[in-house]
Protein backbone atom coordinates (compact mmCIF):
# COMPACT_ATOMS: atom_id res chain seq x y z
CA UNK A 1 0.00 0.00 0.00
CA UNK A 2 1.38 3.16 -1.04
CA UNK A 3 1.58 6.00 1.44
CA UNK A 4 0.66 9.00 0.88
CA UNK A 5 3.72 11.93 0.88
CA UNK A 6 2.03 13.36 4.02
CA UNK A 7 1.21 10.47 5.39
CA UNK A 8 4.83 9.01 6.00
CA UNK A 9 6.92 9.64 8.41
CA UNK A 10 8.25 12.39 8.74
CA UNK A 11 11.98 10.93 8.98
CA UNK A 12 11.35 9.26 5.23
CA UNK A 13 10.17 12.26 3.90
CA UNK A 14 13.33 14.20 4.61
CA UNK A 15 15.30 11.08 3.51
CA UNK A 16 13.55 10.95 -0.03
CA UNK A 17 14.13 14.56 -0.30
CA UNK A 18 17.66 14.31 0.22
CA UNK A 19 17.74 11.51 -1.73
CA UNK A 20 16.02 13.38 -4.51
CA UNK A 21 18.96 16.41 -4.09
CA UNK A 22 21.54 14.28 -4.34
CA UNK A 23 20.23 12.43 -7.55
CA UNK A 24 19.49 15.69 -9.29
CA UNK A 25 23.55 17.18 -8.38
CA UNK A 26 25.26 13.79 -9.14
CA UNK A 27 24.78 14.60 -13.06
CA UNK A 28 25.34 18.25 -12.68
CA UNK A 29 28.77 17.68 -10.89
CA UNK A 30 29.63 14.97 -13.41
CA UNK A 31 29.34 17.62 -16.39
CA UNK A 32 31.04 20.18 -14.36
CA UNK A 33 33.84 17.80 -13.83
CA UNK A 34 33.99 16.59 -17.31
CA UNK A 35 34.25 20.33 -18.61
CA UNK A 36 37.04 20.84 -15.91
CA UNK A 37 39.00 18.09 -17.03
CA UNK A 38 38.40 19.13 -21.02
CA UNK A 39 39.67 22.59 -19.91
CA UNK A 40 42.68 21.03 -17.87
CA UNK A 41 43.74 18.98 -21.15
CA UNK A 42 43.60 21.75 -23.57
CA UNK A 43 46.38 23.11 -24.98
CA UNK A 44 47.79 26.80 -23.61
CA UNK A 45 46.20 29.73 -24.51
CA UNK A 46 48.74 31.97 -26.36
CA UNK A 47 49.46 34.96 -24.57
CA UNK A 48 45.61 37.40 -25.16
CA UNK A 49 46.58 39.89 -27.27
CA UNK A 50 47.07 42.92 -24.38
CA UNK A 51 50.59 41.08 -23.93
CA UNK A 52 50.90 41.89 -27.64
CA UNK A 53 50.24 45.36 -28.42
CA UNK A 54 50.33 46.27 -31.70
CA UNK A 55 53.21 48.35 -33.00
CA UNK A 56 53.70 50.80 -35.64
CA UNK A 57 56.02 49.67 -38.75
CA UNK A 58 58.93 51.61 -39.54
CA UNK A 59 59.21 52.04 -43.46
CA UNK A 60 61.22 53.60 -45.68
CA UNK A 61 60.86 56.41 -47.89
CA UNK A 62 59.57 53.72 -50.85
CA UNK A 63 57.67 51.69 -48.61
CA UNK A 64 60.39 49.34 -47.96
CA UNK A 65 59.45 47.69 -44.47
CA UNK A 66 62.54 48.27 -42.68
CA UNK A 67 60.79 46.70 -39.10
CA UNK A 68 57.14 45.31 -37.87
CA UNK A 69 55.97 42.99 -35.54
CA UNK A 70 55.32 43.48 -31.80
CA UNK A 71 57.88 44.82 -29.38
CA UNK A 72 59.18 41.54 -27.96
CA UNK A 73 58.93 39.89 -31.63
CA UNK A 74 59.94 42.71 -33.31
CA UNK A 75 61.31 41.81 -37.31
CA UNK A 76 63.99 43.90 -39.36
CA UNK A 77 63.20 42.12 -42.13
CA UNK A 78 66.22 43.96 -44.88
CA UNK A 79 68.80 42.38 -41.93
CA UNK A 80 71.80 44.99 -41.35
CA UNK A 81 69.92 47.59 -43.76
CA UNK A 82 69.91 51.04 -41.61
CA UNK A 83 70.42 48.86 -38.03
CA UNK A 84 71.91 51.49 -36.76
CA UNK A 85 69.17 54.16 -37.42
CA UNK A 86 66.96 51.46 -36.45
CA UNK A 87 67.84 50.64 -33.13
CA UNK A 88 65.74 47.27 -31.69
CA UNK A 89 63.36 46.31 -28.80
CA UNK A 90 63.15 44.38 -25.99
CA UNK A 91 61.67 43.52 -22.94
CA UNK A 92 59.35 46.50 -21.70
CA UNK A 93 61.74 49.45 -19.66
CA UNK A 94 61.00 50.70 -16.09
CA UNK A 95 60.15 54.41 -18.27
CA UNK A 96 57.13 51.84 -19.85
CA UNK A 97 59.27 52.18 -23.40
CA UNK A 98 60.00 48.72 -25.10
CA UNK A 99 62.69 50.13 -27.89
CA UNK A 100 66.20 50.03 -26.97
CA UNK A 101 67.97 51.76 -29.03
CA UNK A 102 67.72 54.29 -32.17
CA UNK A 103 64.47 54.83 -33.56
CA UNK A 104 62.51 52.36 -31.88
CA UNK A 105 64.04 53.83 -28.34
CA UNK A 106 63.06 57.40 -29.81
CA UNK A 107 60.06 56.57 -31.43
CA UNK A 108 58.58 53.75 -29.23
CA UNK A 109 55.72 56.18 -27.46
CA UNK A 110 54.47 56.90 -31.15
CA UNK A 111 55.40 53.36 -32.64
CA UNK A 112 52.90 51.57 -29.37
CA UNK A 113 50.35 53.53 -30.44
CA UNK A 114 50.36 51.84 -33.49
CA UNK A 115 51.36 54.24 -35.99
CA UNK A 116 53.90 53.56 -38.84
CA UNK A 117 56.63 55.73 -39.25
CA UNK A 118 57.84 56.97 -42.73
CA UNK A 119 61.38 57.67 -43.09
CA UNK A 120 62.94 59.99 -45.38
CA UNK A 121 65.97 57.25 -46.12
CA UNK A 122 66.15 56.11 -49.86
CA UNK A 123 66.71 52.04 -49.37
CA UNK A 124 69.34 51.89 -52.28
CA UNK A 125 71.10 55.01 -51.45
CA UNK A 126 71.53 53.67 -47.81
CA UNK A 127 72.84 50.30 -48.86
CA UNK A 128 75.06 52.21 -51.39
CA UNK A 129 76.70 53.98 -48.49
CA UNK A 130 76.63 51.36 -45.92
CA UNK A 131 78.70 48.73 -48.70
CA UNK A 132 81.44 51.60 -49.78
CA UNK A 133 81.65 52.58 -46.54
CA UNK A 134 82.27 49.27 -45.04
CA UNK A 135 85.18 48.47 -47.96
CA UNK A 136 86.72 51.80 -47.23
CA UNK A 137 86.59 50.95 -43.72
CA UNK A 138 88.23 47.97 -44.05
CA UNK A 139 90.89 48.45 -46.98
CA UNK A 140 91.64 51.29 -44.51
CA UNK A 141 91.49 49.68 -41.29
CA UNK A 142 89.57 52.68 -39.86
CA UNK A 143 88.25 51.98 -36.17
CA UNK A 144 84.70 53.28 -37.30
CA UNK A 145 82.81 55.51 -39.91
CA UNK A 146 79.64 57.59 -41.50
CA UNK A 147 78.38 58.56 -44.37
CA UNK A 148 75.44 61.16 -44.98
CA UNK A 149 73.33 61.69 -48.11
CA UNK A 150 71.34 64.88 -47.60
CA UNK A 151 69.15 66.47 -49.82
CA UNK A 152 69.39 69.73 -50.62
CA UNK A 153 66.48 72.24 -50.28
CA UNK A 154 64.29 70.13 -48.56
CA UNK A 155 66.78 68.81 -45.94
CA UNK A 156 65.09 65.36 -46.25
CA UNK A 157 68.30 62.56 -45.13
CA UNK A 158 68.84 60.00 -48.04
CA UNK A 159 70.91 57.87 -45.97
CA UNK A 160 72.68 57.83 -42.68
CA UNK A 161 75.11 55.09 -42.38
CA UNK A 162 77.30 53.70 -39.77
CA UNK A 163 80.40 51.41 -39.62
CA UNK A 164 81.12 48.96 -37.68
CA UNK A 165 77.40 48.06 -37.71
CA UNK A 166 75.09 44.45 -36.59
CA UNK A 167 71.98 42.86 -37.41
CA UNK A 168 69.74 43.66 -35.51
CA UNK A 169 67.67 40.31 -35.80
CA UNK A 170 70.21 39.55 -33.59
CA UNK A 171 71.93 42.22 -31.33
CA UNK A 172 72.25 40.56 -28.24
CA UNK A 173 75.37 39.41 -30.39
CA UNK A 174 76.45 42.07 -31.21
CA UNK A 175 78.61 44.64 -29.09
CA UNK A 176 77.40 48.49 -27.86
CA UNK A 177 80.33 49.96 -30.47
CA UNK A 178 78.08 48.50 -33.41
CA UNK A 179 75.50 50.32 -32.51
CA UNK A 180 76.39 53.83 -32.30
CA UNK A 181 74.00 55.44 -34.62
CA UNK A 182 77.31 57.59 -35.65
CA UNK A 183 75.82 60.32 -38.30
CA UNK A 184 73.77 62.00 -35.84
CA UNK A 185 75.43 61.01 -31.76
CA UNK A 186 79.12 60.19 -33.10
CA UNK A 187 80.94 64.31 -32.38
CA UNK A 188 84.03 64.37 -34.06
CA UNK A 189 86.23 67.80 -35.23
CA UNK A 190 85.75 68.00 -38.75
CA UNK A 191 89.36 69.96 -39.80
CA UNK A 192 89.51 71.48 -42.65
CA UNK A 193 86.41 71.05 -43.80
CA UNK A 194 85.30 73.81 -41.48
CA UNK A 195 86.93 76.60 -43.05
CA UNK A 196 84.44 77.19 -45.74
CA UNK A 197 82.10 78.49 -43.11
CA UNK A 198 84.68 81.07 -41.60
CA UNK A 199 85.65 82.28 -44.90
CA UNK A 200 81.52 82.60 -45.85
CA UNK A 201 81.29 84.49 -42.87
CA UNK A 202 84.10 87.05 -43.14
CA UNK A 203 82.64 87.63 -46.79
CA UNK A 204 79.59 88.44 -45.09
CA UNK A 205 80.31 90.40 -42.93
CA UNK A 206 82.81 93.04 -45.41
CA UNK A 207 85.68 91.70 -43.18
CA UNK A 208 87.19 90.25 -46.26
CA UNK A 209 87.60 90.60 -50.23
CA UNK A 210 86.73 87.30 -52.13
CA UNK A 211 89.43 88.99 -54.84
CA UNK A 212 91.59 89.69 -52.03
CA UNK A 213 95.25 87.71 -51.41
CA UNK A 214 96.45 86.79 -48.22
CA UNK A 215 100.27 85.89 -47.03
CA UNK A 216 100.33 82.66 -46.49
CA UNK A 217 103.71 81.57 -45.13
CA UNK A 218 103.75 77.53 -44.24
CA UNK A 219 103.80 77.99 -40.65
CA UNK A 220 102.28 80.40 -38.07
CA UNK A 221 103.21 80.53 -33.79
CA UNK A 222 100.17 81.41 -31.63
CA UNK A 223 100.25 81.19 -28.12
CA UNK A 224 101.78 77.98 -27.16
CA UNK A 225 101.19 75.89 -30.55
CA UNK A 226 102.67 76.03 -34.25
CA UNK A 227 100.43 75.56 -36.74
CA UNK A 228 102.00 73.90 -40.25
CA UNK A 229 100.83 73.73 -44.07
CA UNK A 230 100.58 70.47 -45.04
CA UNK A 231 100.93 70.75 -48.98
CA UNK A 232 103.57 72.72 -50.38
CA UNK A 233 102.25 76.45 -51.93
CA UNK A 234 103.24 79.84 -52.81
CA UNK A 235 103.59 82.53 -50.08
CA UNK A 236 100.52 84.57 -51.10
CA UNK A 237 97.65 82.91 -51.59
CA UNK A 238 94.40 83.92 -53.86
CA UNK A 239 91.24 83.03 -51.11
CA UNK A 240 90.24 80.32 -52.74
CA UNK A 241 93.37 78.67 -53.13
CA UNK A 242 93.62 79.17 -49.84
CA UNK A 243 90.99 76.28 -49.34
CA UNK A 244 92.29 74.54 -52.58
CA UNK A 245 95.72 74.19 -50.76
CA UNK A 246 93.55 73.95 -47.04
CA UNK A 247 96.30 76.63 -45.67
CA UNK A 248 95.76 76.54 -41.94
CA UNK A 249 98.40 79.25 -41.67
CA UNK A 250 96.39 81.21 -44.78
CA UNK A 251 93.06 80.91 -42.63
CA UNK A 252 94.53 81.35 -38.95
CA UNK A 253 95.74 85.32 -40.53
CA UNK A 254 92.04 85.62 -41.31
CA UNK A 255 90.26 84.93 -38.73
CA UNK A 256 91.66 87.68 -36.58
CA UNK A 257 89.52 89.79 -37.99
CA UNK A 258 86.62 88.45 -36.19
CA UNK A 259 86.74 88.66 -32.31
CA UNK A 260 86.55 85.49 -30.44
CA UNK A 261 82.64 86.44 -29.86
CA UNK A 262 82.10 87.03 -33.76
CA UNK A 263 83.65 83.77 -34.54
CA UNK A 264 81.56 81.64 -32.38
CA UNK A 265 77.97 83.49 -33.16
CA UNK A 266 78.57 82.56 -36.42
CA UNK A 267 79.65 79.18 -36.14
CA UNK A 268 77.10 78.74 -33.97
CA UNK A 269 74.56 80.34 -37.10
CA UNK A 270 75.60 77.59 -39.18
CA UNK A 271 74.28 75.34 -36.55
CA UNK A 272 77.73 74.17 -34.99
CA UNK A 273 77.32 73.46 -31.03
CA UNK A 274 73.94 73.43 -31.43
CA UNK A 275 71.23 70.87 -30.87
CA UNK A 276 69.44 69.18 -34.01
CA UNK A 277 65.64 70.58 -34.59
CA UNK A 278 64.82 66.84 -35.65
CA UNK A 279 63.31 64.65 -31.99
CA UNK A 280 62.80 61.99 -33.96
CA UNK A 281 66.02 60.47 -33.34
CA UNK A 282 68.82 60.93 -30.43
CA UNK A 283 71.25 63.21 -31.62
CA UNK A 284 74.10 65.28 -30.09
CA UNK A 285 75.15 68.75 -30.59
CA UNK A 286 78.58 68.72 -30.69
CA UNK A 287 81.10 71.13 -28.57
CA UNK A 288 81.63 74.47 -28.99
CA UNK A 289 83.56 75.79 -26.15
CA UNK A 290 82.28 78.91 -24.82
CA UNK A 291 84.13 81.91 -26.29
CA UNK A 292 84.92 83.64 -22.91
CA UNK A 293 87.29 80.29 -22.29
CA UNK A 294 88.93 81.03 -25.55
CA UNK A 295 93.30 81.29 -25.51
CA UNK A 296 94.12 83.06 -28.78
CA UNK A 297 95.40 79.25 -30.06
CA UNK A 298 91.22 78.19 -29.64
CA UNK A 299 90.35 80.78 -31.92
CA UNK A 300 93.15 79.17 -34.66
CA UNK A 301 92.18 75.80 -33.57
CA UNK A 302 88.33 76.06 -34.13
CA UNK A 303 89.53 78.58 -37.83
CA UNK A 304 90.65 75.15 -38.54
CA UNK A 305 87.96 72.71 -37.54
CA UNK A 306 89.58 71.20 -34.26
CA UNK A 307 88.92 72.14 -30.77
CA UNK A 308 85.67 72.26 -32.12
CA UNK A 309 83.02 69.05 -32.41
CA UNK A 310 80.37 68.65 -35.01
CA UNK A 311 78.13 65.40 -36.01
CA UNK A 312 78.18 64.03 -39.85
CA UNK A 313 74.70 65.33 -39.85
CA UNK A 314 75.42 69.39 -38.70
CA UNK A 315 78.20 69.49 -40.94
CA UNK A 316 76.02 68.17 -43.90
CA UNK A 317 73.29 70.82 -42.84
CA UNK A 318 75.90 73.41 -42.45
CA UNK A 319 77.04 72.34 -46.23
CA UNK A 320 73.51 72.82 -47.63
CA UNK A 321 73.79 76.35 -46.63
CA UNK A 322 76.40 76.91 -49.37
CA UNK A 323 74.45 74.86 -51.65
CA UNK A 324 71.12 76.45 -51.57
CA UNK A 325 71.87 80.16 -51.71
CA UNK A 326 73.04 80.59 -47.89
CA UNK A 327 69.27 79.27 -46.49
CA UNK A 328 69.59 76.39 -43.57
CA UNK A 329 67.23 74.00 -43.96
CA UNK A 330 66.73 71.98 -40.60
CA UNK A 331 67.46 67.85 -41.54
CA UNK A 332 64.66 65.83 -41.71
CA UNK A 333 64.46 62.15 -41.22
CA UNK A 334 61.02 61.45 -40.69
CA UNK A 335 58.40 62.15 -43.18
CA UNK A 336 55.82 64.91 -41.25
CA UNK A 337 57.63 65.60 -38.54
CA UNK A 338 57.15 69.24 -37.69
CA UNK A 339 60.43 71.42 -38.05
CA UNK A 340 61.35 74.75 -38.05
CA UNK A 341 61.28 76.48 -40.86
CA UNK A 342 64.02 77.16 -42.87
CA UNK A 343 66.14 80.65 -42.42
CA UNK A 344 68.79 82.71 -43.71
CA UNK A 345 72.38 82.68 -42.77
CA UNK A 346 74.27 84.52 -45.75
CA UNK A 347 73.07 86.15 -48.56
CA UNK A 348 72.65 84.30 -51.89
CA UNK A 349 75.44 86.52 -53.32
CA UNK A 350 78.47 85.15 -50.61
CA UNK A 351 76.68 81.79 -50.39
CA UNK A 352 77.35 81.28 -54.52
CA UNK A 353 80.63 82.93 -54.01
CA UNK A 354 81.96 80.80 -51.76
CA UNK A 355 80.21 77.81 -53.38
CA UNK A 356 82.61 78.54 -56.10
CA UNK A 357 85.73 78.02 -54.46
CA UNK A 358 84.04 74.79 -53.58
CA UNK A 359 84.04 73.99 -57.14
CA UNK A 360 87.59 75.60 -57.29
CA UNK A 361 88.67 73.29 -54.64
CA UNK A 362 87.96 69.70 -56.74
CA UNK A 363 88.80 70.90 -60.28
CA UNK A 364 92.12 72.98 -59.28
CA UNK A 365 93.63 70.56 -56.95
CA UNK A 366 94.61 67.18 -56.50
CA UNK A 367 91.02 65.62 -55.86
CA UNK A 368 90.83 63.59 -58.92
CA UNK A 369 89.60 60.67 -56.90
CA UNK A 370 86.65 62.91 -55.31
CA UNK A 371 84.98 63.74 -58.87
CA UNK A 372 81.87 61.45 -59.75
CA UNK A 373 82.25 61.13 -63.70
CA UNK A 374 80.01 63.31 -65.39
CA UNK A 375 78.96 65.59 -62.91
CA UNK A 376 80.49 68.71 -61.21
CA UNK A 377 81.63 68.42 -57.46
CA UNK A 378 82.03 70.81 -55.20
CA UNK A 379 83.59 69.70 -52.54
CA UNK A 380 86.38 70.50 -49.18
CA UNK A 381 88.71 67.89 -47.74
CA UNK A 382 89.18 67.37 -43.60
CA UNK A 383 91.90 65.71 -41.56
CA UNK A 384 91.55 66.47 -38.20
CA UNK A 385 93.72 65.03 -35.21
CA UNK A 386 91.31 63.28 -32.33
CA UNK A 387 91.14 63.66 -29.12
CA UNK A 388 92.22 61.25 -26.79
CA UNK A 389 90.00 62.42 -23.57
CA UNK A 390 91.91 59.22 -20.84
CA UNK A 391 94.87 60.66 -21.90
CA UNK A 392 94.20 64.63 -22.38
CA UNK A 393 96.05 65.14 -25.47
CA UNK A 394 96.01 64.79 -29.33
CA UNK A 395 98.23 61.01 -29.69
CA UNK A 396 100.67 61.27 -33.41
CA UNK A 397 99.00 59.62 -36.06
CA UNK A 398 95.31 58.96 -35.22
CA UNK A 399 93.25 60.93 -37.06
CA UNK A 400 89.47 61.83 -38.42
CA UNK A 401 89.55 62.57 -42.36
CA UNK A 402 86.24 63.64 -43.92
CA UNK A 403 85.17 64.84 -47.08
CA UNK A 404 82.62 67.41 -47.87
CA UNK A 405 80.98 67.34 -50.68
CA UNK A 406 77.92 68.56 -53.30
CA UNK A 407 76.69 67.58 -56.24
CA UNK A 408 75.82 67.99 -59.14
CA UNK A 409 77.63 71.83 -58.54
CA UNK A 410 75.82 73.54 -61.01
CA UNK A 411 72.06 72.13 -60.10
CA UNK A 412 73.16 71.03 -56.37
CA UNK A 413 70.99 68.24 -55.01
CA UNK A 414 72.68 66.63 -52.53
CA UNK A 415 75.42 67.24 -49.93
CA UNK A 416 77.24 64.14 -49.06
CA UNK A 417 79.57 63.84 -46.23
CA UNK A 418 81.96 60.92 -45.56
CA UNK A 419 84.33 60.37 -42.56
CA UNK A 420 86.45 57.48 -41.36
CA UNK A 421 88.44 57.61 -38.16
CA UNK A 422 92.24 56.22 -37.00
CA UNK A 423 92.50 54.01 -40.05
CA UNK A 424 95.34 52.55 -40.10
CA UNK A 425 96.95 51.80 -43.61
CA UNK A 426 97.48 54.05 -46.39
CA UNK A 427 98.23 57.63 -46.71
CA UNK A 428 96.05 58.71 -44.00
CA UNK A 429 94.78 61.81 -45.84
CA UNK A 430 91.25 63.19 -46.94
CA UNK A 431 92.57 63.21 -50.23
CA UNK A 432 93.51 59.26 -50.48
CA UNK A 433 90.83 58.02 -48.15
CA UNK A 434 87.66 59.93 -47.75
CA UNK A 435 87.50 61.37 -51.54
CA UNK A 436 87.72 57.98 -53.20
CA UNK A 437 84.69 57.14 -50.58
CA UNK A 438 82.75 59.91 -51.83
CA UNK A 439 83.02 59.34 -55.37
CA UNK A 440 82.15 55.92 -54.86
CA UNK A 441 78.81 56.52 -52.79
CA UNK A 442 78.27 59.75 -55.29
CA UNK A 443 78.75 57.54 -58.00
CA UNK A 444 76.01 55.24 -57.20
CA UNK A 445 74.01 58.23 -56.18
CA UNK A 446 74.24 59.59 -59.89
CA UNK A 447 73.58 55.59 -61.24
CA UNK A 448 70.43 55.75 -59.21
CA UNK A 449 69.18 58.94 -60.45
CA UNK A 450 68.94 57.15 -63.54
CA UNK A 451 71.59 58.78 -65.78
CA UNK A 452 72.96 56.75 -68.64
CA UNK A 453 76.38 56.45 -69.40
CA UNK A 454 75.78 58.70 -72.33
CA UNK A 455 74.11 61.07 -70.64
CA UNK A 456 76.83 61.20 -68.28
CA UNK A 457 80.05 61.68 -70.83
CA UNK A 458 77.29 64.52 -72.41
CA UNK A 459 77.07 66.21 -68.79
CA UNK A 460 80.75 65.89 -68.56
CA UNK A 461 81.60 67.23 -71.65
CA UNK A 462 79.78 70.75 -70.58
CA UNK A 463 81.45 71.51 -67.74
CA UNK B 1 4.58 18.80 -5.51
CA UNK B 2 4.74 15.26 -6.61
CA UNK B 3 3.21 15.97 -10.45
CA UNK B 4 6.08 19.59 -9.93
CA UNK B 5 8.71 17.10 -9.63
CA UNK B 6 7.92 14.93 -12.81
CA UNK B 7 7.65 17.79 -14.99
CA UNK B 8 10.60 19.58 -13.23
CA UNK B 9 13.04 17.07 -13.66
CA UNK B 10 12.91 15.86 -17.53
CA UNK B 11 13.35 19.74 -18.14
CA UNK B 12 16.65 19.73 -15.42
CA UNK B 13 17.94 16.61 -17.03
CA UNK B 14 16.74 17.94 -20.95
CA UNK B 15 18.51 21.37 -20.18
CA UNK B 16 21.72 19.22 -18.56
CA UNK B 17 22.34 17.81 -21.74
CA UNK B 18 22.06 21.56 -23.50
CA UNK B 19 24.45 22.27 -21.22
CA UNK B 20 26.59 19.87 -21.67
CA UNK B 21 26.29 19.76 -25.45
CA UNK B 22 27.13 23.67 -25.58
CA UNK B 23 30.47 22.86 -22.84
CA UNK B 24 31.29 20.46 -25.66
CA UNK B 25 31.08 22.43 -28.70
CA UNK B 26 32.56 25.37 -27.33
CA UNK B 27 35.33 23.34 -26.05
CA UNK B 28 36.06 22.35 -29.48
CA UNK B 29 35.95 25.93 -30.76
CA UNK B 30 38.53 26.51 -27.80
CA UNK B 31 40.49 24.32 -29.28
CA UNK B 32 40.36 24.80 -32.38
CA UNK B 33 40.91 28.52 -31.86
CA UNK B 34 44.28 27.81 -29.94
CA UNK B 35 45.48 25.44 -32.85
CA UNK B 36 44.63 28.21 -35.46
CA UNK B 37 46.44 30.44 -33.40
CA UNK B 38 49.45 28.41 -33.12
CA UNK B 39 49.15 27.81 -36.99
CA UNK B 40 49.13 31.69 -37.46
CA UNK B 41 52.11 32.06 -35.19
CA UNK B 42 54.00 29.77 -36.96
CA UNK B 43 53.53 30.82 -40.19
CA UNK B 44 54.24 34.61 -39.34
CA UNK B 45 57.41 32.81 -38.05
CA UNK B 46 57.85 31.52 -41.65
CA UNK B 47 56.94 34.72 -43.13
CA UNK B 48 59.28 37.13 -41.31
CA UNK B 49 61.84 33.83 -42.10
CA UNK B 50 61.16 33.80 -45.77
CA UNK B 51 61.21 37.99 -46.16
CA UNK B 52 64.58 37.84 -44.74
CA UNK B 53 65.60 35.16 -47.24
CA UNK B 54 64.10 37.07 -49.82
CA UNK B 55 65.55 40.43 -48.29
CA UNK B 56 69.40 38.09 -49.25
CA UNK B 57 68.56 37.83 -53.01
CA UNK B 58 66.39 40.81 -53.57
CA UNK B 59 67.11 43.79 -50.76
CA UNK B 60 68.96 46.79 -51.42
CA UNK B 61 71.86 45.38 -49.80
CA UNK B 62 72.14 41.49 -51.49
CA UNK B 63 71.72 43.92 -54.66
CA UNK B 64 74.66 46.13 -54.15
CA UNK B 65 76.78 42.86 -53.09
CA UNK B 66 75.51 40.71 -55.86
CA UNK B 67 76.36 43.44 -58.68
CA UNK B 68 80.02 44.31 -56.79
CA UNK B 69 80.55 40.83 -56.79
CA UNK B 70 80.08 40.74 -60.58
CA UNK B 71 81.95 43.50 -61.85
CA UNK B 72 79.05 45.92 -62.56
CA UNK B 73 80.31 49.61 -61.56
CA UNK B 74 77.68 51.92 -61.16
CA UNK B 75 77.08 53.75 -64.75
CA UNK B 76 79.41 57.32 -64.12
CA UNK B 77 82.14 54.63 -63.74
CA UNK B 78 81.49 52.90 -66.73
CA UNK B 79 84.60 54.00 -68.73
CA UNK B 80 84.65 51.06 -71.56
CA UNK B 81 81.36 50.80 -73.35
CA UNK B 82 80.56 48.49 -76.13
CA UNK B 83 77.18 47.62 -77.11
CA UNK B 84 76.74 43.55 -76.29
CA UNK B 85 73.29 43.64 -77.93
CA UNK B 86 73.22 41.22 -80.96
CA UNK B 87 72.71 42.83 -84.37
CA UNK B 88 69.45 42.93 -85.90
CA UNK B 89 67.46 39.86 -86.32
CA UNK B 90 67.97 37.80 -89.81
CA UNK B 91 64.71 37.42 -91.74
CA UNK B 92 63.64 33.87 -91.79
CA UNK B 93 64.23 31.96 -94.70
CA UNK B 94 61.15 31.62 -96.70
CA UNK B 95 58.49 28.74 -95.46
CA UNK B 96 59.23 25.20 -97.66
CA UNK B 97 56.71 25.10 -100.70
CA UNK B 98 52.85 23.33 -100.17
CA UNK B 99 50.62 25.78 -99.91
CA UNK B 100 51.54 28.48 -103.17
CA UNK B 101 48.63 28.75 -105.72
CA UNK B 102 50.42 28.68 -108.93
CA UNK B 103 48.37 30.45 -111.39
CA UNK B 104 48.79 29.60 -115.46
CA UNK B 105 47.70 32.36 -118.01
CA UNK B 106 46.27 30.69 -121.19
Amino acid sequence: MALNRDEAPKELRFRRRGLMSVLLTIPLLAALIGFASQQRGAPDFPAPPADQPVRGRIVASDGTVLAYGPANDRRYPEGTLAANLLGFTGAMQPDGRYGLEGLEYSLDHELQSGHDVRLTIDPALQAAAETNLKRAAEKNQAADGMAVILEIGTGRILAAASYPSFDPNHWQQASPKDMIDRPFAQEYEPGSVMKPFVIAALIQTGRLNPDATVPAPMSVHVGDKTFHDVEWHPPTLSIPDVLRYSSNVGMIHLTWRFTPQQLHDWLQRYGFGQPLDLNSIYSTSGILNPWQNWVPQDQASNTIGQNVSTTAVQLAAAYSILAYGGVYVPPRLVVGEKLPPPHRVLSPQVADTVFKMLIHVVNASALKYSKVPGVSVAGKTGTADIYNRRLGTYPKGQYSITFAGVFPADHPRVVTIVTLQKPQVGSKTSTWVAAPLFRAIGSEVVAHWGLAPGSVAMADSTH
Amino acid sequence: MKRLARRAVPVYVALLLLLSAVGMVNQGLYRRQVRLMDVRSKLMDQIAGLRLQAATVNGPLAVTHWADAHGMVPAPEASNLSIVASGPRQAPPPPAGGLEIRTVWR
